[in-house]
Parts: structure tokens; sequence; C-alpha cells
């Protein structure tokens, strides 16, 4: 039928040429903008006259009047219809279009509050897409793929599955923003994001933008480093499904299913994804038994919508907590940092706690474990971490008219899980350099403690877990008003209400019938006979228990001008952040009338206060409860963008944050009060330009950011007890950062990366610290002038090459080079002879990698994908995190190793 | 079935008990503020112990291994009747795992050995089981090994259940004197640990009983309660010739040999608190001096003429 359409065209035009008239071919490709794929089937009409449809390799072809202007119009179901002037001269001409997605349908609006727009949001940022997340990722953890923006650094740390960790222009995660869907998910408590709650969120991304600095975030939210926008899967304009496994050669399993039921009738949809991960991670005994699930369903009324979202994943795997020295892990990195390698292993061994190896043994390879030890002929790994956190998302957005959206979000997250770790570090087996477990479970089934118990064996060590419970609510609405053409304004409010918990409970007794712990001083304290209050069995709480509830409420606000070749934006927001902290095992609070002793009896002990006698079985007791603390935090921001012309733009922004001290700077562990506590306070500008045109497109920028009393990573304790901040640490990050794409052909792109960072703490000073009543009660002299900051690469070089060989059968090869990476170390402990003292610095590396995939279509609406790769090729020992030591040196580092090289395949079939 | 398991762990008492004033021991123990702390090991014969093949191992938080306390390997030797004294060895606070301190230099230059870097059995807190062996053989032991109480306990004490969850705390921020009694160490595990049999407590970052010891191994049985701190200088003494000086009236002196005999003594006529003694004539060897106070109490030390 086509190919009769086709004739009659053909004849038609030869007709017209017969009439005299000049025709030209008009022929392009039609592009979906979001992933770059072809579109099959557009509709194009030309001049109102002329109608073909793009075929599947998306292109079309018209003959048309040469030397004039033709109008041509094209649409597609799932796209914005678009309507463009094409002039031809007397020669053929190409004319590609690129396809934005029809997005009001599929979307929630506010996913777009933080979204920045090339050419018009005056800030740098990166945005990766689900194609390109599902073509780098592999089974990797989703941070990883940031390794290819400019100034971000991730790592896999120990290399457990979700252990993975990054840092933006130097600043770590608890400085960076990350949001999924719009919706903050940095811990309440201290901003951290644990990547292992969030296992499966690369399968379920449908972009990430990362916006680096300051940000345009317009949320009262902390974003030093950056801002990570995670959006998730909407609803798709058509049905669709498919399932996806995945292995790699290290003995990582990954099934996925999603699936799509595109808009229903009555405006419905729903989207539904699960993913199985099981097997081993690349070190010894890191196993991973993972689940991840995903649901949203969508209701567009009239002018609503409503969509309610869940995801979460219950994991648990097996990690390496460790940092190893040098020599312990290769002999050749060791050489090549310059450590003597037997003389390293020599004094190593001599520790009774790091006999992991011994000289003759030698080296135990990137891949050995020191968390891990056998019990009757099974590997059993002392650090695990076990996690489930569901969230739980409901968002309304009204559009009641051209001007106007309300958009709200109301969620709820509830984690629970914790890390395990053997309660007291044993001896380990110099052969084999794993921990004697073994003798930890002969020596507890074996021995008894008899004045608890003379049948009942006692574990004198077991394996405890660290437990991280919350519940966390929040609401998050904004208002966008478009006031006119050149004006809009937005406002909202972001309420949270968290409530943490914290305890060590016990995990395994590693042979042993109890243990006894008499951390809860609330307890019966054993007498002779009576001794059961003290014996903990598995689930018992142990150690510590303590909550911590956390009060957030902000405002923010935007104002943005857009006219002509401009546009800016001038943002600001408020935040009060109020924290309390209840501690279950210290002693109790007696709160009368007239006064409150605070954790003043414990389990038999008596107040007397007024004639009155009072115990912990009094009315008037409470568990230890600190007053409520709040803190007010401010962000102002501004910033503008000048398009030149249609290649070339520039921009400049400006930002101030004032941040309120976290949770853990606030409280201290015996539920007392930090002294000291300060805001943070960060200054920032930055200065951009842009190129962008069909073949080439870079961005350059330069960022100078000045972090005021960063807070250093310990605090100090008085002779008294009273633990202090230390306050006054600043830090001055600068840089360039450059990145650029090429299309060379249609069929190859070469992408390129730079980021040259100058990242330093600038201070150094005598703090003294005053109690509340002035008095001087400690002092720290330290000095950490122009030293290097730890812990992230501040050089960053990366390029990749991807070539369409075939139509559908890509290669793709990615070059990644760190360098100027300092060991993590803690500012403040600059003191004496270490003053001013540079970390030990990491020897630079670059990585190559190389992935494939390859589409075949079948069954007419049938895709299989089969993708795989190679990560670091050339089997790389390379050095990704180290800790300081003692020396400064490599000898006294302590790192983890990265991985070597490795192979993933995926099949994934869909329609 | 644990009538047998008894039977066995008394057989094993049997055979590991070392005669009384015959083995190495330890005699004082310093859980002092920041980093210090130190141990005195005392000779309780006759004749200079080589330290040659001795260790200390320190059994942190109720473990049953050294490995997370550290092990000191001793060299050197014990005089007769003497102490050795070891010390924890930070010599500049260094804050590059968590800050350690530097241990107070008055109380590293009385030491004999200064002990190694973290972890070593010097870096004690109050929980931690302290063990002496010889080679193999486990002379003395400070506390319990692998005790399940001090996993979350920081203290051993006085009252029952003994892990400071009741009574005083006697192994954290205390200085802790063997008795006089004690002869020879503890060699098998004590299931309790009762502190106070063997031990008597001083303040925290007490010192001054560090580098003597008071044993009866040298004395037979005498109640000396050593109230009252007095100094004998020179000491060592060349010719004999000794100052005695005390905080109280000195009422009596007398020079004890190693046998228990009184081969001197002098009645101090005017109730002084400095009084002399000439010892020309005493061959050369360690001498206990004694002396009673007005207020009829009794204190000693060691003195040795050279």
């Amino acid at each position: 039928m086509r190919k009769f359409i086709l004739s009659i065209l053909s004849i038609f035009a030869l007709t017209v040429v017969s009439y005299g008239q000049v025709k030209v071919e008009l022929n392009g490709t039609i592009f979906d903008k979001e992933n770059d794929e072809t579109v099959v089937g557009a509709k194009i009409v030309c001049d109102k006259a002329l109608i073909t449809k793009s075929d599947v390799d998306g292109k079309y072809t018209f003959q048309v009047d040469a030397n004039k202007i033709h109008q041509l119009t094209i649409t597609c179901i799932g796209f914005d219809t678009m309507v463009l002037d094409v002039k031809v001269g007397s020669a053929a001409v190409t004319f590609d279009v690129v396809m934005p997605k029809y997005e009001k349908v599929m979307d929630e609006v506010i996913v777009k509050v933080d979204a920045a727009k090339t050419r018009e949001t005056p800030i740098a940022f990166s945005k990766l897409s689900a194609k390109q997340i599902s073509e780098d990722l592999g089974t990797r953890d989703l941070p990883m793929v940031l390794n290819s923006t400019p100034g971000a650094y991730a790592t896999e740390q120990g290399g457990g599955a979700g252990d993975a960790r990054v840092s933006i222009r130097g600043f770590d995660q608890r400085n960076i923003a990350v949001l999924v869907d719009g919706v903050p998910v940095n811990d309440m408590e201290n901003g951290q994001v644990y990547w292992s709650n969030w296992d499966g969120l690369g399968d379920i991304t449908r972009y990430m933008q990362v916006q680096r600095g300051l940000g345009a975030s317009k949320l009262s939210i902390v974003s030093v480093g950056g801002t990570m926008n995670i959006v998730t899967k909407g609803i798709d304009a058509k049905m669709g499904a498919s399932v996806k496994q995945e292995i790699n050669n290290y003995g990582l399993y990954k099934t996925s299913l999603s699936y799509n039921t595109g808009m229903l009738k009555g405006n419905w949809g729903v989207t539904l994804a699960g993913a199985r991960k099981w097997g081993s991670s690349y070190a010894d005994a890191t196993f991973d038994d993972a689940w991840s699930y995903f649901l949203k369903v969508q209701k567009k009324f009239d002018k609503h919508l409503l969509s309610l979202g869940v995801n979460g994943a219950p994991q648990s795997h097996g990690q390496r907590t460790t940092r190893l020295p040098i020599a312990v892990v290769d002999q050749g990195l060791a050489e090549r940092t310059g450590i003597n390698y037997l003389a390293s292993l020599d004094s190593i061994s001599a520790l009774s706690n790091s006999q992991y190896t011994t000289p003759t043994i030698g080296a135990r390879g990137i891949r050995y474990n020191p968390n891990y030890g056998i019990v009757n002929g099974s590997d059993f790994n002392e650090k695990v971490n076990y996690f489930h956190k569901p969230q739980l998302n409901l968002t309304h957005s009204y559009d009641p008219n051209d001007k106007i959206n309300l958009t709200t979000v109301v969620y709820m997250s509830i984690g629970k899980g914790g890390g395990t770790s053997m309660k007291n570090q044993t001896s380990r087996d110099t052969t084999t350099g794993l921990i004697n477990m073994q003798d930890v479970y002969d020596y507890n089934s074996t021995h008894y403690s008899t004045i608890y118990s003379t049948t009942e064996h006692v574990a004198s060590n077991y394996i405890r877990s660290a437990n991280n419970d919350h519940k966390w609510v929040g609401l998050l609405s904004t208002f966008n008003y478009k006031i006119n053409k050149k004006w809009s304004a937005m406002f909202g409010i972001d309420a949270r209400y968290y409530k943490g918990s914290h305890y060590q409970s016990i995990y395994n007794l590693m042979g042993g019938d109890y243990a006894i712990d008499n951390a809860d001083e609330n307890q019966p304290i054993p007498t002779p006979g009576n001794t059961s209050s003290s014996m903990k069995r598995v689930g018992d709480k142990v150690s510590y228990y303590n909550d911590a509830f956390v009060k957030w409420g902000g405002v923010f606000g935007q104002v943005e001008y857009k006219k002509d070749k401009w546009s800016t934006f001038l943002t600001s927001s408020v935040n009060e952040t109020g924290y309390q902290r209840v501690d279950y095992f210290k002693k109790k609070d007696i709160v009368l009338s007239d006064t409150t002793f605070s954790q003043a009896i414990g389990y038999g002990d008596t107040l007397a206060y007024n004639g009155q006698k009072y115990t912990i079985n009094s009315s008037e007791a409470r568990f230890a409860t600190t007053d409520q603390k709040w803190f007010t935090g401010a962000t102002v921001k501004a910033g503008a963008n000048y398009n030149i012309d249609k290649h070339h733009n520039v921009f400049f922004n400006t930002g101030y944050l004032n941040i309120a001290p976290k949770m853990n700077a606030v409280f201290d562990n015996n539920n007392r009060q930090f002294l000291e506590i300060k805001n943070q306070k960060v200054y920032s500008v930055e200065l951009g330009y842009g190129y962008k045109s069909k073949k080439f497109s870079a961005n350059v920028n330069g960022y100078y950011t000045l972090w005021r009393n960063k807070p250093p990573q310990s605090t100090y304790t008085t002779l008294d007890g009273d633990s202090y901040n230390i306050n006054g640490l600043d830090a001055l990050h600068k840089g360039v950062e450059l990145d650029f794409i090429y299309k060379i052909l249609p069929n190859l792109d070469f992408e390129g990366l730079a980021s040259l960072g100058d990242w330093k703490t600038i201070s150094g000073s005598i703090v003294t610290i005053y109690d509340q009543d002035n008095n001087i009660v400690g002092q720290v002299d330290f000095s950490a002038k122009d030293v290097h900051v730890g812990d992230a690469a501040q050089v960053q070089l990366g390029s990749s090459l991807r070539y369409e060989i075939i139509k559908d059968f890509y290669v793709k090869l990615r070059f990644t080079y760190f360098d100027k990476n300092y060991a993590n170390f803690d500012p403040v402990g600059l003191i004496g002879a270490n003053k001013d003292r540079e970390s030990w610095k990491m020897p630079s590396y670059s990585l190559l990698d190389f992935n494939f995939g390859y589409d075949i279509k079948f069954l007419k609406k049938y895709r299989a994908t089969i993708s795989g790769g190679m990560m670091n090729i050339l089997n790389t020992v390379y050095i990704t995190d180290a800790q300081n030591g003692a020396g400064f040196d490599a000898s006294t580092a302590t790192v983890y190793v990265g991985m070597g090289r490795r192979f993933n395949v995926g099949l994934k079939v869909a329609f | 079935m644990k009538k047998t398991l008894l039977f066995v762990s008394v057989l094993a008492l049997g055979t590991t008990y070392a005669q009384n004033c015959s083995e190495l021991f330890i005699s004082e123990y310093v859980e002092g503020s920041g980093n210090d702390k130190a141990l005195e090991i005392y000779n309780p014969t006759g004749s200079a112990i080589d330290l040659t093949g001795y260790r200390v191992e320190r059994f942190s938080n109720g473990d049953a291994t050294s490995a997370a306390g550290g092990v000191l390997n001793l060299s050197g030797s014990i005089a007769p009747y003497s102490t050795f004294v070891i010390v924890n060895g930070v010599g500049v606070t260094s804050t590059a795992t968590g800050t350690s301190p530097a241990a107070t230099p008055a109380l590293q230059a009385m030491a004999d050995l200064l002990d190694g870097a973290y972890p070593a059995p010097m870096f004690m807190n109050g929980n931690d089981a302290i063990a002496l062996f010889n080679g193999s053989t486990m002379v003395d032991l400070m506390g319990k090994i692998g005790d399940a109480s001090m996993v979350s306990g920081q203290s051993w004490s006085d009252a029952f259940p003994y892990d400071g969850s009741a009574g005083a705390w006697y192994t954290k921020d205390q200085t802790l004197i063997r008795k006089a009694s004690v002869k020879v160490g503890v060699s098998v595990n004590p299931d309790p640990f009762i502190v106070t049999t063997e031990w008597d407590s001083l303040p925290k970052d007490t010192w001054t009983e560090l580098g003597h010891h008071t044993c009866d191994c040298l004395l037979g049985v005498k109640e000396i309660t050593n109230a009252v701190s007095f100094a004998v200088y020179p000491n060592p003494s060349s010719n004999g010739s000794v100052i005695i000086s005390a905080s109280e009236d000195i009422e009596y002196v007398e020079v004890i040999n190693l046998l228990g005999q009184v081969v001197l003594s002098t009645e101090v006529k005017d109730l002084v608190k400095t009084t002399s003694l000439n010892a020309a004539d005493l061959t050369k060897g360690v001498y206990t001096v004694r002396l009673r106070f007005a207020d009829k109490t009794q204190s000693q030390t060691n003195l040795v003429i050279q």
C-alpha cells in the first residue's frame, strides 16, 4: 500500500517536473530529543500539501521546489508538534529534526522544579539519560556513572554492592543534595546517602541531572557540592514491557522486569518494575542478596494529575570495610608508591591486630577481604549490611490554566536495618589471612560464666548489629505563577518530621547461648541468683539505644525574569531545624514542677528532693531527654544567562548558604549538648560559557567556593566529659570544568571532559573552647593552611568514543583519568609537628572501559538488546580511597583498591 | 559431665601452679589519665631473673585473644626482690587515628621499658585482662580472659557481679597494688574475677609506689600498712651510710636481711622525722628498712647496699 502511495507520489512529482518547475530532494531524520534515538512513524507534512511518515530508520524524503522556503509540520504521538521553516536552495537538503517529548501528559510538574535547561538555567550541569545509564552502568552502583561527568569522583570503596560513594567538586555526599522525583533523600541526621537503600534505582531512572555547585535548587536544602536530581520512569505513551538478565564474570546475577501500561482509558497509567540481584561482588565474601520494586500509578483528571509512587529495595550484602596497608594488597602497587615491600610487611605482621599476611606469604591480592573467616566450612563475613527503606510518594499537580501550577508531594519512608560486625576484633590465621572465627565458636560453645549460668554457654565475642531505623514523613509543595511572558514567580514549603532509632542488637551469638550486657542503666543490676536481666539473646538491644527527633520547616521562593536573550533568577529560602534526643540506656530524668534533674537516677537509685523520694519507677521519671534545640539556616542565590546568538551563551551565578548544624554536632553520645555549636557559611561565584551546534557542543565553567566553618571529622571531649565542636576550619574550592560532545559522523560521537580543581583548607588557629559560663575548658592549636582537601581526586580527565558500526550496533570506549587525590584526613588533627602538613598523595590512575550493545527487532514489535562491557580493560591496579596514616606516607596509609578487569553481559527483551 | 569438667580443671590447676615466691608476678597496675598507663612486675625470688621469653599480653574488652590488645615481649632482667616497670610509650600526641595523647614524661622516666605503638598492652583502659607469660605458661593474670561481662562493662568492681554494674570500680581510673600477702601469680583464668581478693587500690594517677613492692616473700608474715611514707637516700648506698626521712616522728628503725633476720636496729630517742643509719658493716645485697612511728604504725621499703 505504501509503495503504491509512493509511486503515485513520484508520478505526481514527475508530472510536476514535466511542467518545468525545478525540484530538489529534501530529506532528513527525526530524532527523539531525550535519547537521540530515531523516531519511527512520525507524520511529516510539507507546505500543508505533501505528506509522508518517517520510515524504520526515522528517515523522510520529499521532492520540493528549489529556491524556496518550505514549512514542515511534524506530529507524532508522545511528542510536541513541531512547525519548522526550511530554506531550500538549488541542491538537495538534509534537514534533521529533534522532537521533544510531549511532557504534560506523562510528567509530574514537581520533577521539573529543579531541572535545569540548557542555554537558560545559569548553572553548570550534566544530564544522563536512561539510555546512557543502561549503556554504561552494568551491574554497578548508580553513582559510578558520574565519573563521566566533570567534577565528580565516585568510588566503590570496599566493593560491596551499594557501598559506592560520590563527591562533587571535592564535597562529600553529605554536602550533595540527592533528590529522587524532587523529594530530598539525604539522611535527616547527618546528610549521608546510602546507595544500598536505593539498589534498583538505576533500572527505574528516566534521567539523572547533576547540577554542580550551589546549584539552582530552589528547595531549602543543603547542596554545597551539587544536586543530583534523579527522575524515575513515568507513564510512557505506549504500552511496553521488558525483561532483562545480566551476568558478570565474578558471579553477580541480576534479573529485572518492567511493565508499563501506557495511557489507559480514563487517563490512567501504571508503571511497574522489579529486580532481583544475587551472587557475589568483586571482593571475597561480599555476597549480594537484593530485591527491588517500583510501582507508579498515575491518573489525570481534567486539570489535575494524581500520582502514587512506591519503591524499595530489601537487601543484604557482605561488605569489605577495612582499608588495608598497600603492601598487604599488591607488591607492584607497593613498590610503585615507594614502599619497601618486605620491610612494610614485616612491621605490619608484627602488630597483633594487623596480621593479614607475613613477608614470606606476601601480598594477598586485590580481592582479599580481611572482614571474613570460615565457620564450619563456610565463608562467614562479619560485615553484613541489611536494610529496607520503602518510600511512598503521593503527588498531586493542579494546572487550572497556563499561568498557574500547584504541585504537592506527601511522602513517607520507613527504614529498617543495620550493619553487623564482630563485637571484638579477634586473632587472624596468618596462613590464610582470615579471621579465626571458628576459634570464637569453639570458645563460646565451651565456656561458662558461672555466676550467670552453669548450664548455658556465654559468648564473650559475638556478631552485633548497629541498627539505624527511621520513620520519615514530609510534605513538599510548590506554587508556580507565570505573571506574564517575562516574569514568573514560585513559592514553596518543605516540611519534614523524622525519628531515627539507633541501637546495637545481638545478631549472632557465634556458638554461645547468651551474652552479658549492662549498658542499660535502668535495667536491674544482677544479684546472686537473679542475673537474667543482664543475659542478652539474639535480637536484644545492647550497648546503646537512643532516638533522634528532627523537625524541619522550610520556605522557598523564586523570581525569574526572561527577555529575549536574557534569563535570570533570584531565589531565597529559610529553614528551621529542631533536634531532640532521647536516650533509653542512660539514667532517667526526674521532672518536677519547679526543676528537672537530668540523668539523675538509674536502677536502684533514689533521689530525695523537698522531702520527697523519687526512683526510676516514679511518675516523675522519664527517659533521659534533651531540650529541643532549634537552628536557622538560609540560602540566597542569583544567576543570569545570556544567549549571545544561537550558538554561544554565557552565564553567571552566585550564592550564599547559611547551614544549620547537623544532629551529630548538636548532641553527643552521652545525651548532652555540644559546646560551641555554630552554623556553616558558604559563598560561591561561578562563570560559564556554552557553545552549541548540531555537530559540536561544549561547556566551560569556573567556580570559586569559600566554605567557612567546615565541620571537622572529629569532635573533642574535655576532662569533664563535655563534648565540643571545633569551629574555624575554612576551605576554598576553586576550579574549572569542561565538557564537550563532537558528533564527528552521524554514527560516531566523541565526548570529552576535564575538571581541574584546587581544593584546599586555608585556616589555622588556636581554637579556645568556652563552657556556658565562659570558662575556658579546652584549646586546640591546629593549622591546615594551604593543605589540599582529601578524599576526592582534584584532577579528572575523560573521554569516550561511541561508534555505531552498523545500525543498532554500537561500541563505546571510555577513558578516565584521576590525579591529585589526597588521602582522607582530619584537618584539625594537624597539630604540633604536623601543622600544615599535606596528607599522602595517592598515585594517579587511568582506566579504560569498553561497552557494546546490539538491538535486534523481531516479530515486528519485539526488540532484543544484547549489551555488555569490559571494565578496566588493562587490569590496572589502582587506589581509589585512602586514609592518611601516622607517617603521612604510602607505608602508613590504608587503602581501598579498585576492581580489576571484569566483564558483564546482559540480554533484554522488550516490546 | 560438669563434675568431670571441674575435676579436669582442678587437675589443670595442680599442674600449672607455681610454687610461692618462685616466679614473677604483676605487683602494680596504673590506669591513669590519658595514656598514663604502667605495669610493675615483681621478682619475689632471691635470684635475678632473665626476662627473655617473658611477655605481657592484653585481652581487651572481654576478648579471648590478645589480637586487639597487643603483646609486649620483655627483655633485660629483674634483680631479686626488685621490680621492673613498663610504661606506655606514646611520646608525642598523635591525632592520626583519633587522639592519642603523649604519656606524662615523669611517668615514662620511671620506666625500665617503654611499650610500643598501638595495639600494645599499655593501652589498657579498665576492662582489659593483663597477663604475664613465661613462654607458653601464663604465670600471672590481672582480670579475666574472655570475660563476657567486659564486652560492655568498663571496669571490674568490688561487689557482685564484680563487673562494674555494682560496687566501686577498681581497674579503671585507679592504681592497684598487689597485696603483700600475694606470693604467686594467678595462672588459671578466674571465674568470676574478684579484684579485691588480691589487689588494693590507690587514687587515680598515683605513681609513688611504682618501682618498689612490698611482699611477704621477703619478710615472712608481718602486718605492715605503709600508711606513712618515708624516704631512704642514697639508695642504693655504696658506703652503708643512709639518711631516713619521714613525714611522721620515727620511733624505731630496723634493717632486715633476705632471710628475715634483723641485722641492725635503732631506737630513735628524740622522736625526730629525720635520722641516719650506719650500715657500713652490712654485706652487699638487698635489705628491708622498716620504721615504726610514734603512732605505732609501721612502714617499710627496700635498701640496696652496694
